[in-house]
């Protein structure tokens, strides 16, 4: 099989919105680990997680017709539909006190196992992505990343955040406008 | 603090309602700041990757798959291509003359529906020689056509049935795999006006596997285990 014959993440989407389920099947190998680790890493619960997993693929069946690729990527799509559904979960556990617990994972993954329907090229370019996103964030002060952490993770605002970190309102301000702008240029052309 | 400065924390949506409503009215007349927070988009767009992947268990893509299949019809149904249908009611027409030339056309279309399957799929083998299992019906229903179409490494196959009688909104077909006295679903059947369908089957073993492939009458959303009379089936 060559690179040509594989089908984009958008020729997907487009198949997903006419009803072809082997589309959505295909995507769902692509992505469900991504979704899955997102909403493990989030929720830190494996239960929340498989049930937020369904929940993203079966609204990218149903809205799969309002997809736009010119608002960023079909991977990007999904990551945010699973960022948003974890904090939704969260909200409704009442979980919040525990903002204080969430990090960044720096550890290095091995090979990932991979699933029926997916594919070594695609995989790879994501394996690279992932390093690039891992090494640009290792690279911030610490405090940074606990305040990026709340905000991404937990879905807190910068006052909560200066509550739970016990730091005043600015300077949650500043360690998030710090953190945004050193990842932009570390990360630039990667998205 | 200028709304340029509050961009980054906008992106990652961690402002609050009212700092949020005036970034988004700034950003309606301001190009320049447009482009700014679309650099802190692609940002928060890339966090999601330094979670750590998992893979989720078996079941919840079986799930997933389960929750879109009531839809399945509402899609599937009125997107058959004219040409379909036209060829649908010709045969039904003229079923006596043309009853092989039908069943013929039923293994193209289930062929033709594994190969797109196939190219969703590029792992799937080439080479080896496509398997079709031709479903009997129940004798109450001699004019009901069934092929099952398994591509060469046993891991996707189409299901094209024709002359299905329409089921009551109540009811729904539903595709049964059964192997020694465990039978799992292989989804929803949906047919049109015709009785005409199509289906991809998923399993979580390769379909070779399998002893029998059945179909039955079940109630709309489909059942856990079979529990309606059986319409078709037919082994490997």
């Amino acid at each position: 099989m060559t690179s040509q014959q594989i089908l984009s993440d958008e020729s997907l989407m487009a198949q997903i919105a006419r009803g072809q389920q082997a589309a959505l099947s295909e995507l769902y190998d692509r992505y469900s680990r991504l979704v899955f680790g997102l909403a493990q890493h989030a929720t830190g619960d494996p239960g929340s997680a498989e049930e937020i997993t369904q929940d993203v693929f079966v609204r990218a069946w149903e809205r799969a017709g309002q997809y736009r690729p010119e608002q960023g990527t079909v991977r990007t799509w999904l990551a945010s539909i699973a960022r948003h559904r974890s904090i939704d979960q969260l909200r409704r556990q009442g979980a919040r006190a525990e903002a204080q617990s969430v990090s960044w994972d720096e550890a290095e993954e091995g090979p990932s196992s991979m699933v029926a329907g997916s594919n070594t090229q695609l995989e790879a370019e994501l394996a690279m992505l992932r390093s690039e996103v891992r090494a640009a964030i290792a690279q911030l002060p610490e405090e940074q990343k606990q305040a990026l952490a709340l905000a991404y993770f937990r879905g807190h605002t910068q006052d909560e955040i200066a509550v739970a970190l016990g730091v005043p309102l600015g300077t949650v301000k500043t360690r998030i406008r710090l953190a945004m702008d050193k990842l932009r240029v570390a990360l630039a052309d990667q998205a | 603090m200028h709304v340029s400065e509050q961009l980054a924390a906008y992106a990652l949506g961690c402002l609050d309602e009212t700092e949020a409503a005036q970034v988004a009215e700034h950003l309606a007349s301001c190009d320049q700041c447009q482009a700014e927070l679309q650099g802190y988009l692609e940002v928060t767009g890339c966090l999601a990757l330094a979670a750590r992947q998992a893979t989720p268990e078996a079941w919840v893509k079986r799930r997933v798959i389960q929750r879109i299949e009531p839809t399945l019809r509402a899609r599937v149904a009125p997107a058959q291509p004219a040409w379909r249908v036209a060829l649908a009611g010709l045969f039904r027409r003229t079923a006596p003359a043309w009853g092989m030339a039908a069943l013929a056309l039923i293994v193209v279309l289930g062929v033709g529906n594994v190969w797109l399957w196939r190219q969703a799929h590029p792992k799937a083998s080439g080479g080896a020689e496509m398997m079709v299992v031709a479903m009997v019906p129940v004798a109450t229903l001699p004019t009901v056509q069934g092929r099952l179409v398994i591509s060469s490494d046993g891991e996707y196959g189409s299901l094209v049935v024709e002359n299905l009688p329409v089921p009551d909104e109540a009811h729904v077909y539903q595709v049964w795999l059964t192997e020694g006295s465990e039978q799992i679903s292989g989804g929803l059947l949906a047919v049109n006006d015709h009785g005409y369908g199509v289906l991809e089957i998923l399993a979580p073993e390769p379909l070779m596997s399998y002893g029998t492939f059945s179909v039955t009458l079940e109630p709309a959303g489909g059942s856990a285990q079979p529990t309606g009379a059986v319409v078709l089936e037919g082994s490997p």
